[in-house]
């Protein structure tokens, strides 16, 4: 199968009072047409600022120092500014983790998605209503036409994510970089808006990248999963080899500290020590050294390589996953 | 929303009794006798005394008060010490000739603001922005009556292109030209006295705006950075500034006094500095009283104004 999309070494540096930090360190994955990718992490891994570089709206002390972005086969990256606008929204869309903050305030839920509508579509005005209001039944939003008439305060969490899935699909882009987009909501509306998301995935058969830092949600929606720490891949594979084959002492850290909802039990959950590596840290080995319980001298002072095992699936550690079930 | 503004003009009321009350009492416990203006070096103890009886100014302070307040609201402002003339019919003929000069001077400086804030502030850090900021800083700190001076001395004294003082020349009074041309040094003056604070509040405004994360996600939408400044963040912006401009109401009284002085344009200004200088208090109080009023009307406005223009207020009343 083709790729839709290849990213290749790509490397994103903040800078701050003149220092420069390392934020995203070459990193390397692909997505398929069609698939759910999951990314998983805690907090400052690198996540959404990958997904940021990829779209090209890095905040502006942040830059892309190198790398490929292919998308179809065309280096995004190297695309004028002009051009990456046509793509953003169309061929590629991105949800958010705050839908309470991600619509202007003062304009209408129409006005905003009229304006991507007509922007990618044109069409005229009555196109871009009927598009409006067919997009906002789609995302279970009732009286539409009444209700696209609101402001965005008028809507709740859960509703204001919505109008952003209806503006995000609006275009039928190939990809749709949803990142943590039920993180802000509460736990009846996260299923209501997952499955919604699942429905519509299934249905235009777009590739999604779904960042997330809860390995339940990874397990119910994602084909394949990465997960990442201190701005690296740590370990990728298919969302079984991750959940129940993990090789990289991270994941199976993470594993263990998430909770167990099928037999709901209560004990005490495990949690990792210590904390993830700052930006202004200057690691010489692999990031999750101080934390590991595997870790050795050769962790603390040599980059690990990728550790490759059947069907794509590989690790970003110094041991073998074989050697670490011995221990 | 009818209910909300009959509830903002009804807390309104009392505010403009309190206004009232301080400025008489201030005048009232002022040391100066009032009497001191009715009366000649030549009379004698029992005169004064008989002349202050007659003008009430030996009742208690709340009679005196009272009386005053009821003048006040039945229109009579009584009449100035030095002149002796109606202070009704003075300000009647000076407010127009002051808001001729301010309305236009605070209209062009709040367009200009909007323009160069909108500017400046979506262009953050930027030469252009640190030259408009930059210069209103400067305009911030330069004192409008030097400004005025300069103004006055350069194109009125030396190069002689406009007339130095008034409004208008006499037996020209109804000539428009005429008065463009006493009206364009403090015109400008003003202008640039309004200006600077007005942009820098836009710019602020536009800084902050840009960092809202609606921002990033109509960028994320492929939205330029051109079209989010026209069809977001200016809007957003703006609204704000229907506040600053009701705020501004006072001004049409007392928001030219220096520059008024300076280019001896007969309106509220001018007559309120002379009174001052030549302690006439009944004129005093009935600008101040003026001047409080308009604060508390304004504000009202600008409220109102707010309630009318922001769909989150106008809905969640």
């Amino acid at each position: 199968m083709d790729k839709l999309m290849e990213v290749n070494n790509l490397k994103t540096i903040f800078r701050l009072n003149g220092k420069v930090l390392t934020a995203i360190q070459d990193i390397n994955f692909e997505i398929y047409p069609g698939e759910v990718l999951g990314v998983v992490g805690e907090s400052g891994s690198g996540k959404s600022l990958t997904m940021k570089s990829i779209m090209g709206i890095l905040p502006e002390n942040a830059m892309i120092e190198k790398g490929k972005v292919l998308y179809k086969g065309v280096n995004i990256l190297n695309l004028k500014e002009r051009e990456k606008r046509k793509l953003r929204g169309k061929e590629i869309s991105m949800i958010f983790q705050d839908p309470m903050t991600a619509l202007n305030p003062l304009r209408t839920v129409e006005y905003h998605l009229k304006e991507v509508i007509s922007r990618h579509q044109g069409g005229g005005k009555l196109y871009s209503r009927e598009k409006a209001i067919e997009m906002l039944k789609k995302v279970g939003i009732r009286n539409a036409e009444e209700r696209m008439k609101q402001y965005p305060h008028e809507f709740s969490g859960g509703m204001r994510q919505r109008v952003l899935i209806a503006m995000a699909l609006s275009c039928e882009p190939s990809l749709l970089i949803a990142d943590e987009p039920v993180t802000a909501l509460d736990v009846t509306t996260q299923v209501q808006i997952l499955n919604l998301l699942k429905k519509l995935q299934t249905e235009h058969q777009m590739a999604t990248i779904l960042i997330t830092h809860d390995l339940g949600v990874t397990s119910d929606m994602c084909t394949r999963v990465i997960i990442m720490y201190g701005g690296h891949i740590m370990e990728e594979g298919t969302k079984n080899q991750i959940i129940f084959h993990p090789n990289h002492p991270y994941t199976r850290a993470l594993l263990r500290s998430s909770m167990d909802r099928e037999k709901g039990v209560a004990k005490r959950l495990y949690t990792i020590e210590g904390y993830p590596p700052s930006l202004y840290e200057h690691l010489q080995g692999c990031p999750f050294e101080k934390r590991c319980r595997f870790a050795s001298e050769k962790c603390r002072n040599e980059v690990p390589e990728y550790q490759y095992y059947e069907d794509g699936h590989r690790t970003l550690c110094h041991f073998r996953g074989e050697k670490l079930d011995e221990r | 929303m009818l209910k909300y503004i009959i509830k903002r003009i009804l807390t309104a009321i009392p505010l403009i009794f309190v206004i009232t009350f301080i400025c008489f009492f201030l005048i009232y416990i002022a040391p100066y006798d009032a009497v001191d203006a009715m009366v000649s070096p030549k009379m004698t103890k029992q005169e004064i005394e008989a002349k202050k009886e007659q003008a009430g100014l030996n009742d208690p302070f709340y009679v005196q008060y009272g009386k005053w307040l009821n003048n006040l609201c039945h229109g009579e402002w009584g009449y100035s010490l030095t002149s002796g003339t109606n202070i009704r019919q003075d300000l009647k003929t000076r407010i127009p000739n002051t808001i001729k000069l301010v309305l236009p001077s605070y209209f062009t400086a709040f367009f200009l603001s909007i323009i160069l804030g909108l500017i400046a502030g979506s262009n953050q850090n930027r030469r252009i922005d640190r030259i408009i900021d930059a210069v209103s800083s400067v305009g911030i700190a330069v004192p409008t009556f030097w400004l005025a001076l300069m103004t006055m001395y350069v194109f009125g004294y030396r190069f002689k292109m406009f007339p130095l003082m008034g409004m208008q020349t006499i037996g020209k009074e109804k000539s428009f030209i005429d008065f463009m041309h006493h009206f364009v040094m403090p015109y400008v003056v003003l202008t640039i006295g309004f200006l600077p604070e007005l942009v820098r509040y836009v710019r602020s405004s536009t800084i902050s705006e840009f960092k809202e994360d609606y921002v990033l996600i109509q960028k994320s939408f492929g939205s330029s950075k051109a079209k989010i400044l026209l069809n977001h963040v200016s809007k957003n912006v703006m609204l704000p500034m229907v506040t600053k401009l009701g705020m501004a109401l006072p001004m049409l009284v007392t928001g030219a006094i220096i520059t008024e002085t300076i280019f001896a344009w007969p309106g509220v200004g001018t007559y309120y500095m002379k009174a001052i200088r030549t302690l006439d208090y009944p004129i005093v109080m009935n600008i101040l009283v003026l001047s409080g009023t308009l604060v508390i009307l304004g504000n009202l406005l600008a409220d109102v104004l707010y309630c009318l223009v922001d769909p989150r207020i106008r809905i969640t009343e």
